[in-house]
């Protein structure tokens, strides 16, 4: 049975984020607009890769069940990791545990449960960094996610097969992406391709809509080329999202249009979300 | 890495309004930052979060749950914070009866608290466990580090015993023992338990088991409805047949584990005839009959569900194997040396730098020593042996051919020729021949190995003695450093150490703390009792009282750390001392072996051969 594999550190499985970072995302997001899209974006990705690192974590020892990269694209194709862990491609969760470009005291109003807020600091570490400048290159960065997966799943023949996320704003504009997104979608482990998920991010006033299993009332072209190019949920990820309260059938994929921040982070986590990490 | 004060909205991922969003791992890290206002628990509350050098707190994440460590007044305590939702009556429910069920064993689990209100996340409150700290490293990384010393694996292998017995007697079941939930102490003489997610006590007969356990330690067909004593069995056997099989081949470890199971995992036991794990320990249990044992029980078990369940059924009493392996194992006080390589129990004190695989297994004297007559002198008794006398009849034997076939040869030559030379050689060559011969006797050889096993006791006693006067040498060092005699004293002394200028600008301003520089206040110890006479304006009085206790905890923590480890190191010489005792006694039984042994001289020998002796 495909997408069963067991995830341990001689086997682990690898989650590559594929992030917009064009002029577009400068933008304000969310009826509110209090916040840029890409800032939006940065803090889902850095609060999902605590989340990795804490799944991992038994005390000081991380073990590495993870190898995560990140890549974003905006005018260039340039990794998205910095600081110790700059240019590199795969990073073992232990190192992305141990080398946040910075941890941020930030503070955080919160409601107190009388009617009143509270400030609170909490420490934050954050290893990707917001940026908002130049065209789209969605197709490089996914031939570029294809070479470095096609390089991994070679050294971890055996693996549960890599999870590709692909946050995004808008129109490529180095051609169409989907070929692209097929041959990402033939690489893969003895245990399956690999996964590629879509996280449309607009500020289109529509209903949000998540995990769709048909085309059919899909706001636009580019939608489309997303949720085609999307994969469909292996049955455990469809468990998931099921108990998370979503409404999914056998060939929902994993595509997300308009969420919130919330949902997004939620769609984060649930798309990695892989076989019982004990 | 620099820390930016941000003032900024973090993403609300579990909105504060609508339905209650249960909290993941990151959003229980995030609040227990702030232990003060997360926690409701009054001994919580003041503690401090262990910390990692991020300054993010140490979480240890499990399948349900994420553990965070706090220190308090109190020692350190463990908060379990559950990741998935479940029903909170229910659960609070067992935990009482958890609570109730545990209290009185304390010797293999930890005293622990069910919180209703255990930490609040965003506007709400949420369960959560705290449970005292066990001290203890994890099974998985106790192996890592013992895999390869056969005297702490038996060692193990008889805590296991004794906690599964006991835990019987009480009608009692953890259900969930895996290398994560079994901590052991350095020498593998106690175990304790964590994690009660899953535990059976009487009062919950009935009820349905709440989780199944680690796949690669129980049945593959465990199901919820199994829920009784007797729930340990089968993951206890998995672990006893891998800790046995490790005393026979420490590089098992290497090849099976990946840190995620002892050896065997959940394909094993789902499938033991086409295992690779299992064909390796049935081909050491040739050697061994306990292990053989463990191994055919355990796939018998694997193999059909109704053994399994037979397994469970066959009452408070246990598989004869696990008492066969509790009779087998070596007296607990054995030498604890530090670097000591597990070695078969008949030369146990022949510890060496090289960790040698035991591989004298089965020789007579192992059988010696564990007869009844284990006080038998055991190098007198082996010539008594019928192998031994065979060797000696076939030695002598051999010999007399041998010089018989030489004294012909060369006779008949010297006759042909006449060359004396050829007598001389003939005699040179014989007497090699009855050197060589002599050396191979049992009886000599026999009385070598006695002389050699006393001079490494003798060199075992000079090294205990050595390292007695080193460790007594760290512990008058270490106690001039920590000389308090109690934490207030300690705390005094380390506090005389934190200037008050520290605390400015954050707690006091500088005209107060020019003022109290000048009245003489200028340390953190000066404060201690007379914050409150010192009329400082309100916001800085509490804040520096604050600053103080900070620092008070901090030291108090540190002279805790401190007792423990001066015991630790009074307890390493104690050991020692008990080690060179053992040697020493071992030591006299084998001079007095050295008296009463036969004559073994060359004498004795030559006139054997001539068979006028």
């Amino acid at each position: 049975m495909p997408y069963s594999a067991e995830i341990n550190r001689s086997k682990p499985t690898a989650f590559f984020f594929l992030i917009d970072q064009s002029g577009s995302m400068d933008d304000p997001w969310g009826a509110d607009g209090t916040k840029r899209k890409c800032d939006a974006v940065a803090d889902a990705i850095n609060r999902l890769l605590s989340n990795l690192v804490v799944r991992c974590a038994k005390g000081e020892d991380v073990r590495d069940y993870f190898q995560i990269g990140v890549l974003g694209y905006g005018g260039t194709v340039a990794n998205g990791f910095g600081g110790a862990l700059a240019g590199r491609q795969f990073v073992p969760v232990s190192e992305v545990a141990n080398h946040p470009l910075r941890v941020e005291q930030r503070t955080r109003k919160e409601d107190d449960g009388a009617g009143g807020l509270i400030e609170r600091t909490i420490r934050f570490p954050v290893w990707f960094e917001a940026n908002a400048s130049g065209a789209t290159p969605m197709t490089g960065a996914i031939d570029t996610a294809r070479g470095a997966l096609k390089a991994w799943c070679e050294l971890y023949p055996l693996s549960y097969p890599p999870v590709v996320i692909n946050i995004s704003d808008g129109e490529p504009t180095d051609g169409d992406p989907k070929p692209s997104g097929e041959r990402l979608k033939e690489v893969g482990t003895n245990d399956g391709n690999a996964l590629f998920f879509n996280i449309y991010i607009s500020a289109q006033n529509k209903r949000p809509i998540e995990f769709p299993d048909t085309q059919i009332g899909l706001p636009d072209e580019f939608a489309q080329t997303l949720f085609e190019m999307s994969s469909v949920l292996p049955p455990r990820l469809c468990q998931e999202a099921r108990k998370d309260g979503y409404n999914v059938t056998e060939t929902s994929r994993g595509f997300s249009f308009n969420a919130d921040l919330r949902a997004l982070v939620q769609f984060l986590d649930i798309g990695t979300r892989t076989a019982d990490l004990r | 890495m620099r820390l930016q004060a941000l003032t900024e909205n973090t993403p609300q991922t579990h909105a504060t309004s609508g339905p209650r969003a249960w909290p993941d791992a990151v959003a229980y890290r995030e609040a227990v930052q702030n232990p003060q206002t997360a926690l409701a628990d009054p001994l919580l509350r003041g503690a401090q979060v262990a910390g990692d050098r991020l300054g993010l707190p140490v979480a240890y994440s499990g399948r349900f749950a994420v553990v965070f460590r706090l220190h308090t007044t109190d020692g350190d305590w463990a908060l379990r914070c559950f990741t998935q939702a479940g029903e909170s009556a229910l659960r609070k429910q067992r935990y009482q009866a958890v609570s109730d069920g545990l209290a009185g064993h304390q010797a293999f689990f930890v005293p622990f608290r069910y919180l209703e209100q255990g930490i609040k996340v965003g506007a709400h409150w949420f369960p959560a466990v705290a449970m005292r700290w066990a001290e203890g490293e994890p099974l998985g990384r106790w192996l890592d580090e013992h895999h390869d010393r056969p005297v702490a694996l038996r060692r193990l292998c008889r805590a296991l015993a004794d906690l599964i017995t006991t835990l019987e007697r009480a009608g009692i079941a953890h259900g969930d023992w895996q290398h994560d939930n079994l901590l052991v102490s350095d020498d593998g003489r106690r175990v304790t338990l964590v994690d009660y997610d899953g535990v059976f006590v009487p009062a919950l007969a009935g009820a349905p088991s709440p989780e199944l356990g680690h796949p690669n330690y129980q049945h593959p067909a465990r199901h919820p409805e199994q829920y009784a004593v007797g729930l340990d069995r089968f993951a206890h056997l998995v672990i006893q047949t891998a800790l046995l099989a490790l005393v026979r081949d420490p590089t098992l470890w290497r090849q099976f584990s990946d840190g995620e199971c002892v050896l065997f995992k959940k394909a094993d036991l789902q499938n033991p005839p086409r295992s690779a794990v299992f064909a390796a320990v049935g081909a050491l249990g040739r050697d061994d009959a306990t292990l053989a044992e463990c191994a055919s029980k355990l796939e018998a078990a694997c193999a059909s569900s109704t053994a399994a369940q037979a397994l469970l059924d066959a009452g408070p009493v246990l598989p004869p194997a696990v008492l066969e392996a509790e009779k087998q194992s070596p007296d607990p006080e054995r030498v604890r040396a530090r670097d000591a390589a597990g070695v078969e129990d008949s030369k146990w004190w022949l510890v060496g730098g090289a960790r040698a695989a035991p591989q004298s297994a089965s020789t007579p004297a192992l059988a010696a020593k564990l007869s009844p007559a284990a006080n038998a002198p055991e190098f007198v008794t082996r010539l008594a042996h019928p192998e031994t006398i065979a060797f000696e009849q076939t030695n002598l034997g051999t010999l007399r051919i041998s010089l018989l076939a030489r004294a012909l040869i060369f006779g008949g030559l010297w006759a042909f020729t006449g060359h004396h030379g050829l007598v001389q050689f003939a005699c040179l060559v014989s007497l090699l021949l009855v050197g060589v011969s002599f050396a191979a006797w049992p009886r000599k050889k026999i009385k070598t190995e006695l002389r050699a096993a006393i001079a490494v006791l003798d060199e075992r006693i000079d090294e205990c003695r050595q390292r007695i006067a080193d460790g007594h040498a760290t512990l008058g060092l270490f106690s001039t450093t920590f000389s308090a005699r109690n934490a207030a004293e300690f705390a005094a002394a380390e506090l005389r150490h934190v200037p008050l200028a520290k605390a400015a600008p954050g707690q006091i301003g500088a005209p107060t703390l020019r003022r109290l520089q000048a009245a003489g206040v200028t340390t953190a110890a000066d404060l201690i009792g007379r914050i409150n006479a010192l009329n400082l304006p309100p916001g800085e009085g509490a804040a520096l009282t604050q600053w103080l206790d900070t620092h008070a905890t901090q030291a108090r923590h540190q002279y805790q750390q401190g007792v423990a480890r001066r015991i630790v190191l009074e307890q390493n010489i104690a050991d020692l001392e008990q080690a060179k005792e053992r040697c020493r006694k071992e030591r006299n039984n084998l001079e007095g072996e050295q008296q009463r042994y036969p004559d073994a001289s060359f004498s004795l020998y030559l006139r054997k051969v001539l068979k006028v002796a």
